[in-house]
């Protein structure tokens, strides 16, 4: 028996050593590529790694000048005063209704447009009209909520003067309770649906050409082709981009939000991110305000996890 | 091809290094790297501090707010200027101040970083950082130094008393005029077009605002009377009070639970109703308020004397008979109301690491600014280069722009107390500068101050925000029809009855009451 064992542990150590060693070899070998990783796995080392352990001073009474070593441990003091505050309610409704909408009309907008793209047949039109769908992605927020200020202001905006010279009375597009998530969603329809079509006619380019001649001689029309082969092909990369978007179904965009809120509307448009922003930078509460965001991103993790388990259920791939 | 390799490792470390202490730099806002003018500037403070005092000139790192297009340059002769004076050498950083609430988030920034300049610019005694990083001992407690610098103690008295903390000097106030600050102000010359006369109530004050918007003086369509910009200053007038807290019988109370201030919704719900407002001004950025104001779209706004000033002299080019004038005071109910400003714009802080010695040399820094040839310097530059004197009065030259000379730069740190500052403004006629002269001595007979300037609440703090930002967001909605005034009764009984809410007013009035007791034993 005492043998066994031994014997056993020899063994194990025995093909551990030549195994460090072939992973040193290994090292040696591709030495330029590791190289070349090098950069990026210093990046989430240096910038996301170690950062995570910040989230340490949301169990503290943190104050920057002691430090997150010597700063007062309270445990889940602050998760309480969030859960119990009567305005998580309200954020959280907000947050995941603007999250909602984008998901039900912004997400399904780029499958959409690449399916037209692709039907195109006259390459440089192609190619014309997916440079200017891009376009708007790479215009700042800033610029955007500019725009939309010039345009629906109640006093001075184009759409209302020519509402006003149409005869009708003037809307308060900013300043509207009841319409403003629609506008928050058509702002982000305008600006990424463009962008949104870049992984998703990567995906088409790789169908099978065949497929499509195949179909063509059983007499498939070309919706009938888009049905059958391109929608199923590209499925698995519809289910994937499905499954990260849940990830950040709580990250509804600070920067938009921020922007397009005003007095009359914080009802609607106070969520987690802005919350964060003023209780945490405003008012100096940092442990507060990094509870809130370590809720956030746990949720965030929950769906994710949960979406992959399902999409596996139902016999797709998943994330990982 | 080994060394090639090691190199290569070893460069890849030091760009990540580099980059990390970019990144460190970034956060501490330090324009010019922290690490080496630190070390630097130590070693100065020693050497002032064993030998002759007056030879090494000491480096001062400064952080401070601009509020116009650039900041001074390292070379501005005015910065040298201040350096020769006072036998130092500033080493500032300046940053944009235009949006306040940036400069704070930076402040933040700089606060938790720990790396903090030698003097530090603040918004406020009532910073929750700064006031957590006073009690843990960051920062120099300045009143036993105070004392022995006489033009610093020019400042009234009501401006050092109200930058206290427990009693205390951790700051110095860098003075404003107490009256001169933002209230309405109004199109004289559409008044005398109308045959008006200068409104004396709140009723005057609507019925002006329609004769504007329904006679039209400038001809233009859709006039409005008032811009609404700073239409809290109406706030003050109905609830007879300046600022969050109203003193009623030596108990501080919230201005939001005066029965004034539902008046003062209501009257604005009608303004809105009636279209003597612009329907978006809740949304409405500050460029476009002054669009209205200055293309004779409105005839009211609210903004300080001398800065309203400016935006005339830039009217002035399209329409020489623009007339904006300063109101003197509003009344309501309970008599003549102006609000009386602060006293300061903002508040400067030295933290403990600075020797002794140093701290002295800052302070008679400041003590310079305060003097008569200081202030004179960082509000005017320097004669003959920046400004000539004509009839008494000072002129400023086109290299006083070109060298950031004045308020909007120098003004933020060095300050020389004077009544009459916001009275003035580059390119202002005689007359003007005596009448706004005139309207600062009628406000100062009636000014409210706020009671409540630098008063603690820790409740406050920490939850305070929340309250302040639910009440404005429900006034605007109140306002704008978009709720009824009795939501606002029943957001106000919620809040009164709020135990939190209730905390924070008990530990308002006992710091109130405390700095009574210091200031008046």
């Amino acid at each position: 028996m005492n043998t066994h064992i031994a014997k056993l542990g020899k063994k194990t150590r025995m093909s551990d050593k030549p195994k460090t060693d072939r992973l040193w070899l290994d090292i040696r070998r591709d030495r330029y590529l590791y190289l070349l990783a090098l950069p990026g796995i210093l990046y989430f080392i240096v910038f996301k790694y170690v950062p995570m352990w910040g989230v340490v001073i949301a169990f503290q009474d943190y104050s920057p000048y002691l430090g997150m070593l010597q700063s007062k441990w309270v445990g889940f003091e602050h998760f309480v005063r969030f859960f119990s505050n009567p305005d998580f309610m309200i954020l959280f409704r907000n947050t995941m209704m603007i999250s909602l909408l984008n998901l039900l009309f912004f997400f399904p907008l780029p499958i959409v447009l690449s399916l037209l793209l692709n039907e195109v047949t006259h390459h440089a039109f192609k190619r014309t009209i997916q440079s200017i769908v891009y376009l708007p992605h790479f215009l700042s927020w800033v610029i955007i909520v500019g725009i939309t200020f010039l345009l629906l202001s109640q006093s001075s905006g184009i759409v209302n003067m020519i509402l006003q010279w149409l005869g009708f009375s003037s809307y308060d597009f900013l300043t509207n309770k009841d319409t403003f998530w629609m506008l928050l969603t058509f702002q982000n329809i305008w600006k990424e649906t463009g962008w949104g079509t870049i992984i998703i006619l990567a995906a088409i380019t790789a169908v099978d050409p065949q497929l499509y001649e195949a179909a063509k001689i059983d007499g498939a029309s070309r919706l009938r082709q888009t049905w059958h082969i391109t929608l199923p092909a590209i499925r698995n990369v519809i289910i994937v981009l499905l499954i990260l978007r849940l990830g950040h179904i709580m990250d509804v965009g600070f920067e938009q939000i921020f922007l397009m809120m005003n007095g009359a509307v914080t009802d609607v448009a106070d969520v987690f991110e802005t919350y964060v922003y003023r209780n945490g930078i405003q008012n100096g509460q940092f442990s507060y305000s990094t509870a809130v965001g370590l809720f956030k991103s746990i949720i965030g993790l929950i769906l994710v996890i949960a979406a992959n388990k399902l999409a596996k259920k139902l016999g797709e791939e998943g994330v990982y | 091809m080994e060394i090639f390799q090691a190199r290569k490792r070893k460069s890849t470390l030091a760009a990540m290094a580099l980059f990390v202490a970019l990144g460190s730099s970034l956060t501490a806002c330090s324009g010019n790297t922290g690490n080496t003018s630190g070390s630097k500037d130590d070693g100065n403070s020693a050497g002032s501090g064993g030998s002759a005092k007056q030879e090494a000139p000491v480096t001062i790192k400064i952080m401070s707010d601009f509020t116009i297009s650039q900041p001074p340059s390292a070379d501005n002769p005015v910065i040298k200027e201040f350096e020769k004076k006072t036998n130092t050498k500033l080493d500032m950083t300046w940053v944009s101040g235009a949006n306040w609430t940036d400069y704070v988030d930076r402040l933040n920034v700089v606060l938790s970083s720990g790396d903090l300049p030698d003097l530090l610019k603040l918004n406020d005694v009532t910073n929750p950082l700064f006031q957590q990083m006073v009690k843990q001992g960051v920062f120099w407690d300045l009143t036993p130094y105070l004392k022995s610098y006489p033009n610093l103690m020019t400042y009234p008295e009501s401006v050092w008393n109200n930058t206290t903390i427990d009693g205390k000097n951790y700051v110095v106030p860098v003075a404003r005029p107490l009256n001169g600050f933002v209230f309405t102000n109004i199109r004289k010359d559409w008044l005398d077009k109308l045959g008006l006369e200068v409104p004396k109530t709140v009723d005057d004050f609507y019925n002006m605002l329609k004769a504007f918007k329904e006679q039209k003086p400038d001809g233009k369509e859709g006039t409005y009377g008032y811009t609404m910009r700073g239409h809290e200053v109406l706030d003050g007038v109905f609830t007879n009070s300046n600022g969050r807290w109203k003193d009623v019988g030596g108990e501080l109370i919230d201005a939001n639970f005066d029965p004034g201030m539902r008046e003062a919704i209501l009257f604005k719900r009608k303004l809105y109703e009636e279209g003597l407002i612009p329907p978006d001004f809740s949304v409405m950025k500050d460029s476009q308020f002054w669009d209205l104001a200055t293309t004779g779209r409105a005839g009211a706004t609210a903004e300080t004397i001398e800065a309203q000033f400016r935006w005339t002299f830039d009217q002035w080019k399209r329409d020489p008979k623009v007339d904006w004038m300063p109101m003197s005071s509003l009344s309501y109910k309970d008599g003549p109301y102006a609000p009386e400003y602060r006293g300061y714009i903002g508040v400067l802080a030295i933290p403990k690491k600075v020797s002794e010695e140093k701290l002295k040399r800052i302070l008679s820094l400041l003590d310079f600014g305060a003097s008569e040839e200081g202030g004179t310097l960082s509000l005017y530059g320097i004669k003959g280069v920046h400004y000539n004197e004509e009839n008494g009065m000072k002129v400023a030259t086109d290299q006083a722009v070109a060298d950031s000379v004045g308020v909007g730069a120098f003004g933020k740190l060095f300050m020389r107390y004077d009544p009459y500052m916001y009275a003035y403004a580059p390119g202002m006629t005689k007359e003007i500068f005596d009448r706004n002269k005139q309207v600062i001595d009628e406000r100062s007979k009636v000014a409210k101050p706020d009671v409540a300037i630098g008063l603690v609440s820790e409740t406050d703090l920490k939850l305070g925000a929340d309250y302040t930002k639910k009440m404005a967001d429900m006034k605007t909605q109140v306002i704008m029809g978009k709720a009824s005034i009795e939501d606002w009764d029943k957001l106000i009984a919620d809040i009164r009855n709020d135990p939190n809410y209730k905390k924070i007013t008990q530990e308002i009035n006992d710091a109130y009451k405390a700095r009574l007791k210091l200031t008046n034993p």
